[in-house]
């Protein structure tokens, strides 16, 4: 096959004057991912700075030289040092991913964010045991203990000599708790409240750690350039999560007011709920955002709920759409017109704001399809797509579950788009439903060329996914083996 | 990130990171903190604490320096403690000690002679020296480091006199 691309590349973009809606949404799509690969870069350059200004300070101030002395003890402590500052700037760099900073969530998204502050996780709490240790052992070895019984006697008098290592030793068992209730499995144990209780746990652990590091760190007490660097990160992440994470929100939410205009049943265990606030043209929110919900009912305001607006906002009203996955979201059938809302965001880099491409291939699962039909309504309004150049395929387990059915065929059809709605049993292996006779099987190697089948120019689209996260791996495998970049793949999860 | 950033950056990072193994090797007379640091004192030639005594500047929360505290229940448990600067023929010798409980976890110069700069050479080599020494000895006993006696000596009693005000012995 092949490989079309109707990608447009920047020069041509460049020349004349936009032709049409499409040509100009198409051009700035260009101009966004240029300004995202510069932002991502200056990111990602700000944290690895970060890393290396530390170890650089540690080597020159004497830290090779520990390395280096062939003193068992001495370098015992080396390590623990380097461990330590590596392990405290990681802390701060996922605080600050997890601080819904707006540059990050526009860059890589809040779920890309948060799969590299898991990966961090891992990497970060194993560093702050290695520090604990290395530096037990390398104090024993200094005060000629035995090696059995050595580094308990070494840890007691550590953790009883001062007020400082005592918090140090809270703040290790803090975040030990919360590595061990942040792994998947045991996650699943646990309901989402009660790991969301525990993990906010870290707040204090990190804060309780910085005290020793003033008293007792070589480093620290060594220079106050060393000193003001590290005042300075702490400041700057704990204005961060300050100000994202808890004034914005307060602000944006205290001037829009939202509150529930009507739920909606939108067949079996689906409700809409419309929502109508002040100034709702001012909110900065595109299609295939969400935000995280809080309503006013003594069971709903405790806990922030992520749902994604079903409508491509339209300055008057938003449209969220529930599926009945747990209490909360059962709770909200009932909820009572005019209850007050809390939100926080919107987040998501689930928009078309980057999209090269005239084609667009849209393919939602479940509930997924929440996000899809936003962006849908928001490609077809717009005129930012020509007739004909959208392909939505929707997947059910039955056909009762095709929500938004007949909002979505009209919005389709209007414009000469396709539809392609797969409804059956899941097949393992497969993310579509079984193959009919004649077809070839289901598979990877069969979906694939059943894609190809009913759209043969798959590989100029720009696609957008959402559904279970099983699901979409299949989806995106078969994507990029029948020819699109991963760059032009773009997903929601709504899960963790 | 995109490669030619990648690439720009492992290259300076590694090269900042290699320039720094090779300067930490030699670690010169650190950078002076707090109030008393650096200050020379003049006083009688005869090496010897010098000064008013420790300038007991203690860390954490406004505990008091141990020797103003008088009694060793009042001692605060961990911290750190300034030596008295002591003159010698090539210029002052001063040390900080800092520690936990009863352990001291690190010794910093303060201030190291610096008559010319063979002396500052001098001291720079030693210090590092004797700062291991006395993280192992956990004491001021420490050897003399050979071609460096007046650092060394010095050394040793700002050292003692900071753990003799923190009740560290
Ligand atoms: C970005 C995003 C967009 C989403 N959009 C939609 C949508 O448009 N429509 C829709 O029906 N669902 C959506 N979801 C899923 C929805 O957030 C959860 O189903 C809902 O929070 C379940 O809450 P519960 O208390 O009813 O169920 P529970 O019984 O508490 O939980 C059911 C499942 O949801 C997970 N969950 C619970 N609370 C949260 C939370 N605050 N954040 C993340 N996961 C949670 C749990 O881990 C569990 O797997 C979205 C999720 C994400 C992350
Ligand atoms: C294995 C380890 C970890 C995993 C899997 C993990 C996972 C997550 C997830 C999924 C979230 C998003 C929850 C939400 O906002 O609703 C989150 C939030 C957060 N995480 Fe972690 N995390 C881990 C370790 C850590 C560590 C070590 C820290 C310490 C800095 C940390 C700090 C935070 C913070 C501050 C938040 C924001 C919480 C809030 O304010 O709601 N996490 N984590
Ligand atoms: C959340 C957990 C912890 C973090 C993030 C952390 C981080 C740090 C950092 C950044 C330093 C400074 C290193 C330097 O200046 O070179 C340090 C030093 C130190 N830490 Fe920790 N630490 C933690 C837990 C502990 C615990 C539990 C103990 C002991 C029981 C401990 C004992 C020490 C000691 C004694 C030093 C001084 C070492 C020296 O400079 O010689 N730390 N730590």
């Amino acid at each position: 096959m092949v490989p079309v691309s109707n990608t447009l590349s920047p020069t041509q973009l460049r020349r004349g004057r936009p032709a049409d809606p499409t040509r100009a949404s198409l051009r700035s799509g260009a101009r966004f991912r240029d300004w995202r690969a510069r932002a991502g870069d200056v990111l990602e350059v700000l944290a690895l700075l970060s890393l290396v200004v530390i170890v650089v300070e540690y080597l020159a101030g004497g830290g090779s030289h520990d390395l280096a002395s062939g003193n068992a003890g001495t370098i015992l402590v080396a390590v623990s040092r380097v461990t330590g500052l590596v392990a405290m700037d990681l802390l701060l760099i996922e605080m600050l991913l997890a601080a819904r900073i707006p540059w990050v969530d526009r860059v890589y998204g809040m779920d890309r964010a948060l799969k590299a502050h898991r990966v961090l996780g891992r990497v970060t709490v194993p560093l702050v045991l290695v520090h604990v240790l290395t530096l037990v052992f390398g104090y024993a070895i200094r005060d000629h203990l035995g090696p059995f019984t050595g580094p308990f006697i070494e840890s007691f008098q550590l953790v009883t000599g001062g007020d400082d290592l005592l918090f140090a030793a809270v703040a290790t068992v803090l975040l030990c708790i919360v590595a061990v209730t942040s792994v998947s499995i045991a996650r699943r144990k646990l309901s989402y409240e009660w790991w969301h209780v525990v993990h906010l746990s870290v707040y204090a652990a990190v804060a309780l750690s910085i005290p020793h590091q003033f008293s007792m760190g070589s480093d620290f007490t060594r220079s106050t350039w060393v000193q003001a660097w590290w005042i300075t990160l702490y400041v700057v992440v704990a204005a961060s999560i300050l100000w994202w994470r808890i004034l914005l929100p307060i602000r944006r939410s205290a001037y829009h007011r939202l509150r529930v205009s009507r739920v909606v049943p939108q067949g079996a265990g689906v409700w809409s709920v419309w929502v109508r606030g002040r100034h709702l043209d001012r909110l900065p929110v595109r299609a295939g955002q969400y935000f995280s919900w809080r309503f006013a009912t003594p069971r709903l305001l405790f806990a922030a709920h992520p749902w994604s607006l079903s409508k491509a906002p339209d300055g008057r009203h938003l449209r969220l759409t529930v599926r009945d996955l747990g209490d909360h979201s059962r709770e909200l059938r009932a909820i009572r017109a005019g209850t007050p809302i809390l939100v926080e965001g919107p987040y998501g880099a689930f928009t078309t704001e980057s999209r090269t491409r005239a084609k667009v291939l849209l393919l939602a699962a479940g509930i997924g399809i929440t996000p899809v039909r936003a962006l849908l309504e928001e490609l077809v309004r717009q005129r930012d797509v020509r007739p004909g150049d959208i392909t939505v395929i929707y997947r059910a387990d039955h056909e009762s579950q095709l929500t938004f059915r007949s909002e979505i065929e009209h919005l389709v059809s209007r414009h000469g788009h396709r539809l392609h709605l797969l409804v059956g049993p899941p097949v393992h292996g497969s993310w579509l439903p079984a193959a009919a006779p004649g077809e070839t099987p289901s598979g990877r190697a069969g979906d694939v060329a059943r894609l190809r089948a009913s759209i043969p120019d798959v590989a100029e689209h720009e696609a957008y996914l959402c559904g279970p996260n099983g699901w979409m791996r299949l989806v995106r495998s078969s994507l990029h083996e029948a020819g699109i970049p991963t760059d032009h793949i773009h997903d929601e999860r709504f899960s963790w | 990130m995109r490669r030619a950033t990648t690439a720009a950056m492992a290259l300076a990072g590694s090269a900042a990171i290699g320039a720094a193994w090779v300067s930490g090797l030699h670690p010169a007379p650190t950078v002076a903190l707090g109030p008393q640091a650096g200050t020379t004192q003049s006083g009688p030639a005869q090496p010897g604490p010098t000064t008013s005594g420790p300038t007991g500047r203690t860390t954490a929360k406004g505990k008091r320096p141990a020797h103003q505290g008088g009694t060793k229940s009042a001692a605060p448990r961990s911290g750190s403690v300034d030596g008295p600067a002591v003159d010698t023929q090539y210029g002052a010798v001063q040390v900080r000690v800092i520690y936990s409980g009863k352990h001291i976890t690190n010794v910093v110069p303060l201030h190291l002679t610096d008559s010319s700069g063979r002396s500052v050479a001098i001291s720079a080599d030693a210090a590092p020296v004797l700062r291991q020494e006395a993280l192992a000895a956990q004491s001021a006993h420490i050897d003399v480091v050979s071609g460096a006696t007046y650092t060394s000596e010095a050394y040793q009693q700002s050292l003692q006199a900071a753990i003799d005000a923190a009740h560290l012995a």
